[in-house]
């Protein structure tokens, strides 16, 4: 009876597993990584181990017991769990074996474009036909089993209570330290082209070794940096767990984090050179829109889905004001009040006749504006140039120096997005984020407080559409020539999934989602074909995982937490008539 | 001259005609009480007062102002505060919050943090959850936060809309003595209820509401002694 439930739940998971493996080969990515390797495994390899671990893991998990009582738990044994992992392992190992098969003797290329007689090799792992389907089977079997496991033993091993705090001070202190390393390292290397005697300092085999000079190595360090201090603060806490509280309390992690990472963004560009400097921009005018849809999306609560519009009217205001083609050559200084102007009194103009609406209605119009402005400035071609786009457009100028290579666009960008983030802290601080807190908890009650939503909500537009339209004019600045084409659907899609992976209304949280949205792909630059896919999948795995974001506001946290644990709160609310109900609650009783 | 006065007033949702002629006065120190049966036009009534509702004929005055024609936040500002049906509280916010959300339109931090106390005195419960998600509050201390919350405004005149409703007989007593003890510190009271017999034992004065119409009106007492009232809203 039990026997066959676990059976039952093996077949199932496999069976997910197997055809998610299935799609992913008839994707393409095996025949795209099957050259790439990882710490001396080829992708598709690695991609066939985690798969058959992760099934054995979550169909052991589902037959050991997760998620049922306490007692259930208990009584449960090894045997269930690893029934499920092996079946599920193997189950998924008869699918891809049978998949392989049907490929191998039958040809699928008209269907399929990515089958390919090399698919076969890959999947075979270089056995062929035969030999190879055999691996998969025991290889599944083996893997499920592995799977579940390690669940098993993750379940029997409890980790030194408070790990989690200790680990976090760690990961901070080492990944400050590597952020003070590398600056100091980056300034000297910068500074040795005038002062020579500096050049022999940078050379210090110390800092020698954390000299940012590609992005993949700051990446590689960041993350050593920060795992090896995690890993010393369990250490610490083994020795001397005295110790290791009092420094898990002293660190305050999460101005230490933001300041090293603003110290990363201000020293380690001035040796990453041009290329990485090109992709930090592109990052940059992407955190400068997402903190302008931060805004009207997470401060205020309006689903913009055509936010691109305003990008486009920055870049196309400042082209126009620009490009020798309509004779106005404005400066880049004179034209950014002008094209924020234009773009917030078109946030205005949008916002107008979307007051009375919400939700889904919302998301479609400003879905439809967004698609009209790209539609104008594509087809209005007298004006804009229609797909020919505007061409000559000049860089700013600070003084006497023309802000021309990657590196001085970086620092413009930085210094806007620093700004504009102020900016918005401010506004959410003040009575204006309190507004627009009550009107996206609830319109009605917020009017019957005294807010006029109409202002607030006009107000949200415009600040939002204001921002965009900056990056827009640093866009085209950079661009030297702007293309209705560059201001497609996906743009906005873009800005309003790195608010939704970052956290939603949360200042830091928008950094970091643009920093892996823009980042990530560039870093994985192999995958460039995937990013949509990888979009997708980050979104769902974001969802499933921390839906709160990255890096949430408090609020939003405790909102996404109260959700989670309402049977717990409201329970422990429920109002009794008995003075016991009196005594005071533990003070953040609820998280 | 009243604090808040009617005349005439007639508002419509659409073709729906839901107040056909309502007139009735406040005055300075009273609580007055509007009874009627479900969809008899009471809260539609609190919301012409309150500026969400706009109507079409008539006016409505305020310490000798016309008000009819402004917007919900002007009206807010000069003093009306508007306790919504149905306990419509900011169930994400914590009640801290919602009790500042209450205030949104003063600057004057003392008397604000004057005002959280004289609320945090009246209703105890609330001082023990101040970091407490609304949401998680039962029905009854939801009701205390949307009350408090609307005094936080430090109104002239509060409208309440059937603070009663949902609530355990206890919590009704325990709520309807708050409301009196309210008003004897000075705030002018607006009641609007179907629990009749509470609702005229704390009023003064009373108006009967039946579809749209003010059908009686008078000192609370005479109307709890009058045959039609006692038909129609005491049982007998
Ligand atoms: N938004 C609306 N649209 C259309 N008709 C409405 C709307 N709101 C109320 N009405 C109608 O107006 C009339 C008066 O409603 P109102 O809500 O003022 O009644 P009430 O006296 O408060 O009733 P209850 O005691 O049930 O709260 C009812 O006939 C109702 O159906
Ligand atoms: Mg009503």
């Amino acid at each position: 009876m039990k026997a066959m439930q676990s059976v039952r739940t093996g077949l199932r998971f496999g069976l997910i597993f197997g055809m998610a493996l299935i799609f992913t080969v008839l994707v393409g990515f095996f025949n795209a990584f099957a050259e790439a390797s990882l710490a001396g495994l080829s992708v598709p390899r690695w991609i066939l181990v985690v798969v058959g671990l992760w099934c054995g893991y979550m169909a052991g998990r589902r037959a050991g017991g997760h998620g049922m009582g306490e007692l259930a738990r208990a009584r449960r044994g090894l045997t269930p769990a690893l029934t499920a992992g092996a079946v599920g392992g193997l189950t998924a190992g008869v699918l891809l074996a049978a998949f392989t098969a049907i490929i191998a003797r039958y040809n699928l290329r008209e269907a399929f474009e990515n089958i390919v007689p090399a698919t076969v090799e890959i999947l075979t792992l270089g056995a062929g036909v035969p030999a190879g389907l055999v691996w998969h089977l025991v290889g599944g079997a083996l893997l499920g089993s592995g799977g579940a496991l390690l669940w098993t033993a993750g379940r029997e091993v409890r980790p030194p209570a408070g790990w989690q705090a200790v680990a976090k001070a760690g990961a901070v202190l080492a990944l400050a330290l590597y952020a003070t390393l590398g600056s100091i390292s980056a300034l000297l290397v910068a500074l040795s082209t005038r002062v020579a005697v500096v050049g022999t300092l940078a050379q210090l085999p110390v800092l020698r070794s954390v000299h940012p000079d590609d992005l993949y190595r700051v990446l590689r360090l960041t993350v050593t940096a920060a795992g090896a201090g995690g890993i010393v603060g369990v250490v610490l806490l083994l020795v001397s767990p005295q110790a290791a509280q009092r420094l898990a309390r002293r660190v305050p992690a999460e101005r230490l984090t933001a300041l090293s990472f603003l110290l990363m963004a201000t020293f380690f560009p001035l040796t990453l050179g041009s290329y990485w400097n090109q992709v930090l921009t592109t990052i940059g005018i992407f955190v400068m829109m997402g903190l302008g849809l931060n805004v009207v999306v997470g401060f205020a609560g309006l689903l913009d889905l055509g936010y691109v519009a305003f990008f486009a009217i920055g870049a196309y205001t400042y082209a126009f004001l620009n490009s020798p083609k309509y004779g106005l050559s404005v400066n880049f200084w004179l034209a950014l009040p002008i094209a924020m102007a234009t773009a917030a009194l078109a946030g205005i103009l949008l916002g107008v006749p979307v007051l009375r609406m919400r939700g889904d209605y919302l998301a479609i119009v400003t879905l439809g504006f967004g698609e009209i402005i790209r539609l104008i400035l594509n087809n209005q071609v007298e004006l804009t140039g229609g797909p020919q786009g505007i061409l000559e457009i000049r860089p700013p100028q600070v003084f006497s120096l023309l802000i021309n290579s990657p590196v001085e666009f970086y620092y413009m960008i930085l210094v806007g997005a620093v700004l504009v983030a102020f900016v918005t802290a401010r506004l959410n601080d003040s009575r204006i984020g309190r507004a627009w807190i009550a009107m996206r908890e609830d319109e009605d009650v917020a009017r019957a407080m005294g807010i006029n939503t109409v202002n607030y909500k006009l107000l949200a537009f415009a600040v939002g559409a204001s921002f965009a339209g900056i990056a827009g004019m640093i866009f085209a600045a950079r661009q030297r020539s702007i293309f209705p084409a560059d201001f497609g659907l996906l743009v906005s899609i873009e800005a309003l999934s790195l608010i939704i992976i970052g956290g939603m209304g949360s200042i830091p949280g928008v950094i970091a989602g643009a920093v892996v949205l823009k980042g990530l792909p560039e870093l994985l630059r192999a995958l460039q074909e995937y990013r949509l896919l990888l979009y997708g999948a980050l979104l769902v795995i974001m969802m499933l995982i921390r839906p709160e974001g990255l890096w949430p506001s408090r609020r939003r946290a405790r909102e996404i937490h109260e959700v989670m644990d309402e049977s717990q709160v409201s329970v422990s609310s429920l109002p009794s008539a008995s003075p016991a109900a009196n005594t005071p609650r533990e003070p953040g009783a609820t998280p | 001259m009243p604090v808040l006065e009617l005349k005439n007033v007639h508002t419509y949702y659409g073709h729906i005609h839901a107040l056909k002629g309502v007139s009735m006065h406040v005055e300075e120190g009273e609580i007055v009480t509007l009874i009627g049966s479900n969809g008899a036009g009471k809260t539609t009534t609190l919301r012409t007062i309150s500026g969400l509702l706009k109507p079409r004929v008539g006016e409505v005055w305020f310490e000798g102002r016309r008000i009819d024609h402004l917007p919900p936040h002007h009206i807010t500002a000069m003093g009306i505060a508007h306790c919504p049906e149905g306990r419509q509280i900011f169930a994400r916010l914590t009640v801290q919050e919602n009790l500042e959300m209450g205030a949104f339109l003063r600057a004057d931090r003392n008397g604000v943090q004057e005002d959280l106390e004289r609320v945090l005195t009246l209703f105890p419960r609330l001082r023990e959850r101040l970091k407490q998600p609304g949401g998680t509050l039962s029905g009854g201390e939801q009701q205390m936060l949307a009350i408090g919350r609307a005094l936080m405004s430090r109104p002239r005149i509060l409208l309440l809309d059937e603070p009663s409703m949902g609530l355990a007989p206890i919590l009704v007593q325990q709520i309807f003595r708050i409301i009196r003890e309210i008003n004897r510190q000075g705030t002018t009271i607006l009641l609007v209820e179907q629990n009749a017999r509470l609702a005229l034992a704390v009023a003064g004065r009373g108006y009967v509401l039946e579809t749209g119409r003010i059908r009686l009106e008078g000192p609370a007492k005479a109307l709890m002694e009058s045959h039609e009232v006692r038909a129609a809203y005491l049982g007998g």
